[in-house]
């Protein structure tokens, strides 16, 4: 950078060059003066919060100098109706060009809104400053980010976390389908338990044979089922007769045994499964199935 | 004739009965078990065919075959097996001539039948009884 003090102001040509932005002032100054001048925002950022440092790019080219010039440059920020708010200036020696970076303290109280920062460059035996001027925005920041970012931010992460939320819900309904054990409360309890046996064979054969196994279990007489869930709804037969052709069913597809019947068993429940075990035996014995 | 119909299930019964009520000659009597309709055949031994389910609570179809065949007053009387087991299958059959407790069966069909293949197979089996 030549930034150097100088006393001479003779003639000179002004120029405006700025690597950053179009000059939205000094041209004027073109014909008249030897120097020009630009300032533009010293990043890429456009947006600030109210105490933020505003970067600030500056260009100065004397063409044609015959040695170092004294230049004023004045720095202002004006508010959206145009009225100053902040004003700082110094003075920089150029000799044939100048291009520095300055950091202006935005004041605290700054309202949010379109502000604009102005340079206006004052050298000896000017008729009028070269100025520009860069334009930039105030917005309000919580905890260093943008309110307005912020918003969008959440916005996003509520959607992510609904978007979440319906596909884990949608999952673990599937899951509640597919595993959990279903209720029977609202059958009487005698039947209950014919309920839950008949519910639990379609869950587990389901586990092995998917869908099938509703398909298979729709077909028994006398057992009529939710086709989505394999949930029981009536039994309009015998259980025991329901239950052991729904065994015969699924063990004549399958070709193996799937009932196991623990030992020993509950008094209880023993007698509820000995009609079902009878008839299971009548099967076994007259209607082999070949298991493999 | 005289034809008892054995089903636990209330509606099958009726069903039957009523397809048969009204037939030429045929007196149909019901009873919902096994139990039930060895009780009915002790008192009265002379029906002319049984009507029979075989998956029953207590006294089972089969059961109802061994006591007729273990006994000399019911072994003639012909049953006609209906069940929703595949008792039309190859391996029923094939039980058929291997049990002797099977003896008594002169005819199965296999649940859902229509009432017309229904009243056909009992005209059938009660004129082979005849001869």
């Amino acid at each position: 950078m030549h930034v150097k003090r100088q006393n001479k102001a003779a003639h000179r040509l002004v120029s405006i060059v700025s690597a950053f932005v179009i000059f939205t002032g000094g041209l004027s100054a073109l014909a008249h003066d030897s120097i020009l001048s630009s300032v533009a925002a010293g990043g890429n950022m456009t947006r600030y919060a109210a105490g933020d440092s505003l970067p600030v790019a500056v260009t100065l080219t004397n063409y044609g100098a015959n040695g170092p010039t004294d230049v004023v440059i004045s720095y202002s920020i004006l508010d959206p109706s145009g009225h100053a708010v902040y004003s700082e200036s110094e003075t920089v020696a150029v000799e044939t060009a100048a291009s520095f970076m300055r950091s202006i303290s935005l004041p605290r109280n700054l309202k949010n809104g379109e502000y604009a920062l102005t340079s206006a460059v004052f050298y000896p035996v000017q008729t009028s400053p070269a100025t520009s001027s860069f334009k930039f925005t105030i917005e309000s920041k919580f905890l260093g980010v943008f309110v307005n970012n912020l918003i969008i931010y959440l916005v996003s992460i509520l959607a992510i976390a609904i978007v979440s939320a319906l596909i884990g819900k949608r999952y673990a309904k599937k899951r509640v389908v597919r595993n959990a054990p279903l209720e029977y409360e609202k059958i009487p309890a005698r039947e209950r338990i014919f309920y839950e046996i008949a519910s639990d064979i379609i869950a587990q054969i389901r586990y092995r044979i998917g869908g099938r196994a509703l398909e298979l279990a729709g077909a028994v007489q006398g057992l009529k089922i939710d086709e989505r869930t394999g949930r029981v709804l009536a039994m309009t037969k015998d259980p025991a007769e329901v239950i052991a052709m729904l065994i015969y069913h699924y063990e004549k597809f399958l070709g193996t045994k799937i009932i196991t019947t623990p030992e020993p068993l509950g008094k209880d429940m023993a007698a509820v499964l000995r009609p079902v075990n009878k008839n299971l035996s009548i099967i076994e014995k007259y209607f082999k199935i070949n298991h493999k | 004739m005289r034809i008892l119909i054995v089903d636990n299930d209330k509606n099958t019964v009726e069903t039957l009965k009523a397809a048969l009520d009204g037939k030429k000659d045929i007196a149909a009597d019901t009873a919902y078990g096994g139990r039930e309709a060895l009780e009915k055949m002790t008192v009265d031994p002379n029906y002319d065919l049984l009507v029979l389910d075989i998956m029953m609570p207590e006294v089972s179809g089969i059961d109802v075959c061994a006591a007729m065949v273990g006994s000399e007053k019911m072994r003639n009387t012909p049953v006609l097996l209906v069940s929703a087991l595949p008792i039309e299958s190859k391996e029923f059959q094939t039980s058929l001539k291997k049990f002797n407790e099977l003896a008594v069966i002169k005819g199965v069909m296999e649940k859902p039948f229509s009432m017309a293949d229904f009243t056909a197979k009992i005209l059938t089996i009660l004129e082979s009884a005849k001869n």
